[in-house]
């Protein structure tokens, strides 16, 4: 069964690399984007997607308040903040909104591939 | 570990780019005058995060790290700890101009450009560093205190959990660690604390807790051994200490958790190829383009249809194969002219794409002229062809920094005048018939054209009696002659006199025209007429020396017949009168210099009158063929220097006819006869 996972970024650029990063996913997968927190919980309410990579910084709505809304819904929503380095006080924030884990831009395709894994087994 | 392949993403890069740097630039700008207006400042704080990840993903650090300076100083504003003041937003537009700089070298395929930055970014950094070290610390409402070790439970587990050199932010994955071991039982103390992990800027590398779980010791070392980024989890037989020593990064990570080990790669250096241009098209547009030449392609299996049955067909068929046919020509002339609006329609975008840098423009020209401007924009969905809006930009540029530094009085000058102290620009575009048009206009002292006739008299242009004779819109006119300048001094603003002429000249070149209305003492208003399109045109054809001229509608007044007898010879050149008036007369075969005069063949001569907006002139044509719309292509390198030609067009009957540039025309015929002056449109 494919993984349904969507990705969260205001920035089409980085939309693009993550997505690009997730080709290179050994199993089936089926991506989804948002480009706002508003976006992504509508989206995730009506996708329930596996896993989500959430961005911190957007328009409408904050990664924050998205992860915050999805997971008091969703409980065992799984939602990784993608952050920039130095946004160490927003991803404990994130943390205590109920995102399981982070990464940290510029993105490595590996790390990614890494944290898609090992979150979607956890 | 391979990067990503960065290539794939410059142009994404690129464009969203452009737009970031553009709505940084529109915000603060903003932001000047609504300083308290928190989505402004979000908005740059936003532009500049995105970039600043995005730079550095595609390899671009400079650029990154002032983005980074960027976002650190709108954080401190975001925080109510740093006041927005004009010397502010000059240092945060001085930033957006550096990535300005720095997007220009990627188009061109540098890794940064050569000038050094590290002035302003060490400028940016005191900006945002002095706030925050002068600003009261902030206090979280954390958890509460935990219990102090003394008073920890005898069954508590204690562990020490290493975390992965190579890890990003150790604090908030020691948070995360937390927050999972939670999971597990509570947590009774920690090493750093939960305050010192959300409040200060830590980098722990290792953490100690204390739980108290109904798990066993060993299940929680194999549950904090299995949590991602850490390196090892040790057991410890006694509560940690309360005043352990400062966290240090691990010596080695011993791997006994899976993680990643190596360092981050450095991306791959940024392409050499420039960036190609795109058109952001609607969806829709394109789902409608694919319905038309769906619909094509019915209509040619039933002409072919139809040939198949014309041929097999009797006598007595025919008229009912006609009308078919009939409505076939009909169905398609109609696709095709939806099809055409569709394609063109593609090419139109916003205007606000060029209106949006001017604020921006007007603000830097206000503050350097000590002037107060207010500046306003209308119109800004009004859309225009993409070919159109690159090329107005320059000449906007220069009637706003005109109407700042010329017409806008300094606020004293205002004030005695019983204006208000602020002076207003207003740039507007609308949609009127098959052209848009674009003014610039301003509150200020307007022009004088006394003034002009006196300037134009000092400089040798006019003589006293030729200036007393203008019209004042004749004399305002003026202000478009070349050379011509009233400004007393070259200024760094509005450029060195080579002004209105030069804008004047590129709007024509795309089929505009510059109209100019003015009151004095009430302000000034210069408008751009432009056509909607560049690339479809209606044009009157005629023949001339067996070629086929096109000239475009816009510019043709009428079209006379003049008879040999009707024509008299002003120092040897033809002129005939008109309406009570003198109108010059030129052989446009002639005045292409693509074939001789042959004005005295014909007892009756065509003349088509066209005008440039300011001269009229009758051009001698051998024919007038009637007018068609036209497809304009251009002209290979070949024919490129050829001025009074703005391009060439196959006909409906296959013919080739050649566009013709009206203004430049009038202006080469001018020079080859100087004595053929056009006379006032």
């Amino acid at each position: 069964m494919a993984h349904k996972i969507m990705i969260v970024d205001d920035a089409m650029y980085i939309r693009a690399v993550l997505k690009k990063a997730l080709e290179g996913f050994a199993g089936n997968l089926s991506v989804l984007e948002a480009s706002t927190g508003k976006e992504a919980v509508a989206l995730f309410e009506q996708e329930k997607p596996d896993l989500v990579l959430m961005d911190i910084t957007m328009p409408e709505m904050d990664g924050i308040t998205a992860t915050a809304t999805i997971c008091a819904s969703n409980p065992g929503a799984k939602i990784v903040i993608c952050s920039a380095l130095g946004q160490q006080q927003m991803v404990i924030d994130a943390v205590n909104a109920g995102a399981k884990d982070y990464i940290t831009k510029p993105f490595q395709p590996d790390q990614v591939l890494e944290i898609v894994k090992r979150n979607l087994a956890a | 570990m391979p990067g990503l392949d960065s290539n794939e993403f410059f142009d994404i890069f690129i464009q969203e780019a452009t737009e970031q740097i553009q709505n940084m630039d529109q915000a603060l700008v903003a932001m000047e005058s609504r300083p308290r207006d928190s989505d402004l400042v979000d908005e740059v704080f936003r532009a500049a995060h995105s970039l600043k990840a995005a730079a550095a993903s595609q390899g671009f650090e400079q650029m990154s790290r002032i983005a980074h300076a960027i976002e650190n100083v709108l954080d401190e504003v975001r925080g109510g700890r740093l006041a927005v003041s004009s010397e502010l937003i000059d240092l945060l537009l001085s930033g957006v101009d550096a990535l300005k700089t720095h997007l220009q070298s990627a188009l061109q395929g540098q890794q940064a450009p050569a000038d050094d930055f590290t002035g302003l970014l060490a400028a940016l950094r005191d900006a945002a560093g002095q706030a925050s070290s002068g600003a009261p610390c902030e206090q979280d409402s954390g958890p509460p205190p935990p219990p102090s070790a003394d008073s920890l439970p005898a069954d508590a587990v204690h562990l020490r959990i290493s975390i992965l050199e190579s890890c990003p932010m150790p604090a908030a994955r020691a948070w995360l660690i937390l927050s999972l071991l939670r999971e597990h039982g509570d947590v009774l103390f920690s090493d750093p604390s939960p305050e010192a992990l959300q409040g200060e800027d830590i980098a722990p590398y290792e953490l100690t807790v204390s739980l108290a779980s109904s798990l066993s010791a060993d299940e929680l070392l194999q549950i904090a051994c299995g949590l991602p980024e850490v390196a090892d989890v040790q057991l410890l037989a006694t509560p940690p200490s309360q005043s352990p020593a400062p966290s240090q990064p691990p010596s080695s990570s011993g791997g006994s958790a899976p993680g990643l080990a190596s360092p981050p790669e450095q991306p791959a250096p940024p392409p050499a190829t420039p960036a190609q241009q795109t058109v952001r098209i609607n969806v829709e547009h394109i789902d409608a383009l694919m319905n038309l030449v769906g619909e094509l392609v019915i209509n040619r299996t039933r002409l072919s249809n139809l040939q198949q049955r014309f041929k097999e067909a009797a006598a007595s068929d025919i008229p009912h194969l006609v009308s078919t046919f009939q409505q076939l020509t009909g169905h398609l002339a109609t696709i095709v002219t939806e099809l055409q609006e569709r394609v063109m329609q593609t090419r139109m975008v916003p205007i606000e794409q060029v209106f949006m840098r001017f604020p921006r423009l007007v603000r830097d020209a206000a503050r350097r002229e000590g002037k107060q401007v207010e500046f306003l924009i209308e119109g800004r969905d009004t859309e225009l062809d993409t070919g159109i809006i690159q090329n107005i930009v320059d000449p906007l540029s220069h009637l706003l920094r005109n109407a700042v530094a010329h017409g806008i009085e300094p606020p004293d000058q205002r004030r005695a005048a019983g204006k208000p102290p602020q002076g207003r620009v207003t740039l507007g575009a609308y949609q009127e018939g098959s052209n848009i048009i674009i003014f610039v206009r301003d509150d200020g002292a307007g022009i004088d054209p006394e003034q002009l006739r006196r300037a134009a008299v000092q400089k040798g242009l006019l003589t006293q009696a030729q200036a007393s004779a203008l019209s004042d819109q004749q004399a305002r006119e003026l202000i478009f002659t070349p050379g011509f300048s009233t400004s007393a001094q070259v200024n760094d603003v509005s450029g060195r006199g080579v002004g209105m002429d030069v804008v004047r000249a590129n709007i024509e070149k795309i089929g505009g025209q510059v109209e100019i209305t003015s009151t004095p003492g009430a302000g000034t208003t210069i408008s751009l007429c432009l056509p909607l399109t560049l690339a479809i045109i209606r044009a009157l054809l005629v023949r001339s020396a067996d070629l086929i001229f096109a000239l475009p509608l816009p510019s043709v007044k009428h079209v006379l017949s003049v008879s040999t007898s009707q024509l008299s010879y002003v120092k040897g050149l033809p002129t005939v009168l008109v309406e009570g008036r003198v109108l010059p007369l030129a052989d446009l075969a002639h005045a292409t210099g693509l074939a001789e005069a042959r004005l005295q063949t014909a007892d009756k001569t065509s003349v088509v009158v066209v005008s440039d907006g300011h001269q009229r002139m009758g051009l001698i044509v051998g024919e007038i063929l009637g007018n068609e719309e036209l497809v304009i292509q251009p002209l290979g390198k070949m024919l490129q220097h050829i001025r009074i030609l703005s391009g060439a067009a196959i006909l409906g009957d296959g013919h080739l006819s050649l566009v013709l540039d009206v203004p430049m025309l009038l202006r080469a015929i001018k020079q080859q006869s100087p004595a053929t002056c056009p006379v006032a449109a």
